[in-house]
């Protein structure tokens, strides 16, 4: 169990073309037994942050530190971190209770203990039918079972999960993190976990971790990073239909402001939180972030509302996904999947004035 | 017309990958296959592109029977999941590719080349080669090379399985808008439900041995033929629980093996009065399970009480796991909702949503 | 400590390393040093490093005889000559093996062409001369030697080959097939360009085997054809054999490779990572 602290952390690989700056200026506390997810697109430098937490790669500068212990010039068995990987990275050749109990035999537990801890594992995994079988027999949620529970036997001081639920389909990947969830709450020891994929990190986290260009964007809870995403890239990528963006001039006089989208006549009506922000900086331009789950065909008490004309309705199961244009401007809201509209069709929207998250258009920072 | 039909196509001997499947795609449908994967919905584009030899059926495309016509001389465009672009050439030389192999002149491939990669916006990267640009772009050229061919029929598998949720949205957006893949008959393949009924003039769900339901997107959804299409389309499933049916005080109602109760709407209760059978599935859609503060009336509903196991708040909502009586359920509930486990919760579902699925083959008996 | 040890691990490779260039470079240097001698320098019993007389004449001197460079170009004949065969047959033959004969009869198939090269050559070699010059252009040819050396780089060739089709999926012929090209134009469309750099390291060995032959060459050959690894042992004078002309001769005779490998390089480290399919 520990709690891991990351200050000013740095890695800088050379390359032909000069330095590379993979990680920069990284801090980052994660508490003893929490469930942390560092997400990000390819390169943003997650996986080089993941690699000198485990010792895989030299800090260039900084302290990557386990419970206020500097970690930085210990190799990665004397700092007793487990680790699952992408490719399961399974043994072929051995049986399942073999690989399970492989990290084991590396320390040299007594057969007893070693057969009992196997058992353990392998109940909470729900593969205790599989234990004789080796790993080309199983089916890839199987195996990805047994690379968890190569890193759960060791009862580690943290656990680094890196992009382990990547190659399952979606089915199984939904019910890997129901299970992952489950198994954390038993468990209850300090996780991080890598992955580019939002929904996986928001489902399994107690807070999340944004990266971008070798940047800390945002660490922070799910609700944090839904209503009050730092910056322009959290608000993109995180949330699912993408969050719409809209270019605005900020029109009219205090009394009356409104923000109007370029290249249409929809006018979003701040809230008065919003307007004095807006006055606050004083912006004359602002780009527009609402989400789609956000936007609604049903009017409601302090809801504004807008008109403009479907160009698709996409039908999902669960719900709808409305995309309405007006101008150059589209706008994708969800609706329930009960309501049906044709393709050029007028559709009035409703939105909540507070759900519009406004950003400053030159910097990108959220502000308000 | 350019018309797909296959008729009563097999493939496989000892295990039956496609057992007597027949289907009739007209020109200008726009046909999904959804199914889990391995379920054999590659090997369906296979036989119909002419990469895979059929044991027994036809193909017939526009009249002709093609079943033994090679895949060069049958006009039909795959795109493959891998996408199978030419390493060696360059995005143009990808896309110019089914050009070439008929020996059009040099500036009219390079016209229609230039058409599609406007089209698909990827005619920045004409110059580049397949590992130099990303995933979607890849996916772009992949059906660039496709369309480029003015083929009769578009097969296209998984094409967009691979990528970023973002992407994904933008491309499913692209295949509604290609009049192109409008005009012919089409069949996608896909293991993503959403990615199905969004985009299918028609839904085909596949399951073990062929097509188990043919319908509308709606259709497929609301009114599930059997438990394994109900299971497939939908995402948590579809909470489905064995039961018996028994008379509770003039109505019927269907209890679990945990002793889980529900009762029957009367609108159903017919139906499954005259099956004369007592074992029966029962298919509740987590969208249709609500949960309701303690003092609410029950307006038609049924009201139960559960505990919370588990629960997860995903992108655009939560998932609740409750368990009610010793049986497990899905619930979507809103995002802004928090559950502690062993919380006691009230839920409410309406039995007229109910599907009810013979016990022994999962056949949806109020259909 | 692990971190310690990684740093140990690497010193000592490097030393390592080291010690193991000395050991190959050291012979060339002998050879080149031995060629700038004069012959009574080669003898003396504490040899010297560096010749005490240049003599950069013997470079000259290998060529005033005529037989040397018709050597070489029977060498040039016969090796290139046999790569190309050896590379057409063996293509098409590994192509064969890795996309019509999966399974236990293409492995036992494919297996049963590679251990043609198990046997010792030298049990072969008296009958393979009879073989020969029985013929009607007889032992002493280019043409039996060209045919001969397939004996040993076509199952090398094939097998290799073979490895290389297997790595290259299938779905990338299927698309062309699609795109509307006959199998035979989206072999050479798309299948050969992937595997052009495979050809070109079993080009290479091939064609260095055959340079190099020398049993074969001496049994069936030497009077109308004489390669260079059989012209070698001409260089003597009475019983004395002039190391000085042999060691310079041999230079002049790896030179071929040597350049063929500086110019063919940068398309062999290209290997087969073209990434071929997803990114």
């Amino acid at each position: 169990m520990a709690q891991v602290t990351l200050t000013d952390v740095n890695k800088v690989y050379p390359s032909r073309h000069g330095p590379v700056h993979a990680v920069e200026d990284l801090n980052l506390t994660v508490e003893d037994g929490e469930f942390v997810a560092l997400l990000g697109p390819s390169g943003c430098g997650k996986t080089s942050t993941l690699r000198m937490i485990v010792g895989l790669e030299a800090i260039t500068s900084g302290t990557v530190a386990f419970d206020g212990q500097p970690m930085n010039d210990l190799s990665p068995e004397q700092r007793n971190v487990a680790m699952a990987f992408e490719t399961y990275a399974l043994y072929p050749t051995f049986t399942i209770a073999d690989n399970l109990g492989f990290p084991l035999d590396v320390r040299n537990v007594d057969k007893v203990e070693r057969k009992r801890r196997i058992d353990a594992v392998a109940k909470m995994l729900r593969i205790e039918h599989l234990l004789g079988s080796r790993p080309r027999q199983l089916s890839g949620g199987e195996q990805q079972r047994v690379s968890l529970g190569r890193a759960l036997i060791r009862e580690p001081a943290a656990f680094i999960l890196d992009e382990v639920m990547s190659h399952l389909d979606a089915h199984l990947k939904f019910q890997m993190l129901f299970e992952l969830r489950r198994i954390h709450q038993s468990v209850g020891r300090t996780t991080i976990y890598v992955t580019h994929d939002q929904m996986e990190a928001l489902a399994l986290s107690d807070r999340v971790a944004v990266m971008s260009n070798a940047r800390l964007q945002q660490f922070g809870t799910r609700d944090e990073l839904y209503d009050r995403p730092a910056n322009r890239f959290v608000a993109d990528f995180i949330g699912e239909p993408p969050t719409n963006f809209l270019e605005a001039q900020v029109d009219g006089a205090d009394g009356a402001m409104a923000l109007a989208v370029d290249g249409t006549d929809l006018r979003f009506q701040p809230d008065p939180e919003r307007l004095a922000a807006i006055r606050r900086d004083g912006l004359k331009r602002v780009s527009i972030g609402i989400r789609p789950q956000n936007i609604s065909v049903h009017p409601g008490p302090d809801k504004a509302a807008l008109t403009a004309r479907v160009v698709l309705d996409e039908f999902l199961g669960e719900q709808s996904i409305v995309t309405v244009a007006s101008g150059d401007a589209q706008i994708r809201l969800t609706a329930p999947p009960e309501f049906q509209v044709a393709p050029g069709e007028d559709v009035t929207f409703h939105y909540r004035p507070s759900d519009v998250m406004v950003f400053d258009p030159q910097t990108e920072v959220f502000v308000a | 017309m350019a018309n797909l039909e296959l008729i009563d196509i097999c493939k496989g001997f000892a295990e039956p990958v496609i057992d007597r499947l027949s289907l009739t795609v007209e020109k200008g449908e726009f046909f999904v296959v959804v199914g889990p994967s391995g379920i054999g919905k590659t090997t369906l584009l296979r036989c119909v592109a002419g990469l895979e030899s059929l044991d027994a059926g036809r193909v017939v495309i526009d009249g002709k029977d093609l079943t033994r016509v090679p895949p060069y001389q049958r006009k039909v465009a795959m795109t493959f999941e891998s996408y199978a672009l030419y390493p060696h050439l360059t995005v143009f030389d990808n896309i110019a590719s089914p050009l070439k192999a008929r020996g059009l002149p040099k500036a009219e491939i390079a016209q229609r080349v230039g058409e599609v990669a406007r089209l698909l916006r990827i005619d920045q990267l004409l110059g580049r080669r397949p590992h130099e640009v990303s995933g979607g772009q890849k996916q772009r050229t992949a059906l660039g090379r496709t369309l480029v061919a003015k083929p009769d029929v578009f097969l296209l598998d998984e094409p967009i399985s691979h990528l970023d949720a973002k992407i994904r949205h933008e491309l499913r957006r692209q295949f509604h808008e290609l009049e192109e893949l409008r005009q012919v008959a089409t069949i996608y393949v896909t293991h993503d439900y959403a990615e199905a009924l969004s985009l299918g003039d028609r839904v085909g769900v596949m399951g073990p041995g062929g097509l188990q339901q043919i319908g509308p997107p709606r259709e497929v959804f609301d009114r599930p033929g059997t438990l394994f299409v109900a299971r497939h389309l939908g995402q948590p499933s579809i909470n489905a629980f064995d039961g018996v049916l028994e008379e509770n005080g003039g109505g019927l109602q269907v209890r679990s093996e945990t002793g889980f109760a529900l009762p029957v709407a009367q609108a159903h209760a017919g139906r499954l009065r005259d099956r004369n059978e007592r074992e029966i599935t029962v298919g509740i859609r987590p969208q249709f399970i609500d949960v309701v503060d303690a003092g609410v009336a029950a307006d038609g509903r049924f009201l139960f009480d559960a505990r919370v196991d588990l629960h997860e708040a995903l992108g655009a909502n939560g998932v609740l796991i409750a368990k009610a009586d010793g049986q497990s359920l899905s619930v979507i509930t809103s995002t802004s909702a928090a559950f502690e486990p062993d919380e006691p919760v009230r839920l409410a579902v309406d039995p007229n949503r109910f599907h009810y699925f013979s016990a022994d083959l999962g056949h949806n008996v109020l259909l | 400590m692990g971190k310690h040890n990684l740093q140990l691990t690497r010193r000592l490779l490097l030393a390592f390393l080291a010690v193991w260039l000395v050991f190959t470079l050291f012979p060339l240097y002998f050879m080149l040093v031995t060629s700038l001698k004069p012959v009574d320098e080669i003898n003396r019993m504490v040899p010297t490093f560096w010749p005490e007389t240049m003599q950069v004449g013997n470079y000259a001197g290998i060529f005033a005889d005529p037989g040397s460079l018709q050597s070489i170009v029977d060498s040039l004949i016969v090796s290139s000559a046999n790569t190309v065969l050896s590379l057409f047959l063996g293509t098409l033959a590994g192509y064969a093996l890795a996309r019509y004969l999966r399974g236990p009869v293409g492995e036992n198939l494919a297996f049963f062409i590679l251990s043609q090269r198990m046997f010792p050559p030298v049990a072969i070699l008296i009958p393979m001369f009879f073989l020969f010059d029985a013929t009607p252009w007889g032992a002493d040819s280019h043409i039996s030697l060209i045919i001969l050396y397939l004996v040993f780089n076509m199952p090398l060739a094939t097998w290799l080959m073979m490895v290389f089709f297997r790595d290259t999926p299938r779905e990338l012929e299927e698309a062309a097939y699609l795109d509307g090209y006959r199998p035979f134009r989206a072999f050479f469309k798309v299948t050969l360009p992937l595997v052009f750099p495979g050809m070109i390291s079993v080009a290479m060995l091939c064609w260095i085997f055959a340079w190099n032959e020398y049993l074969f060459a001496n049994i069936l050959t030497g009077t109308s054809v004489k390669t260079f690894p059989v012209h070698i042992p001409t260089f003597t004078q009475g019983s004395q054999t002039l190391w000085n002309l042999v060691m310079a001769f041999s230079l002049v005779a790896m030179l071929p490779p040597v350049i063929l490998f500086i110019v063919l390089r940068r398309y062999m480290v290209r290997g087969l990572s073209l990434g071929v399919v997803k990114g």
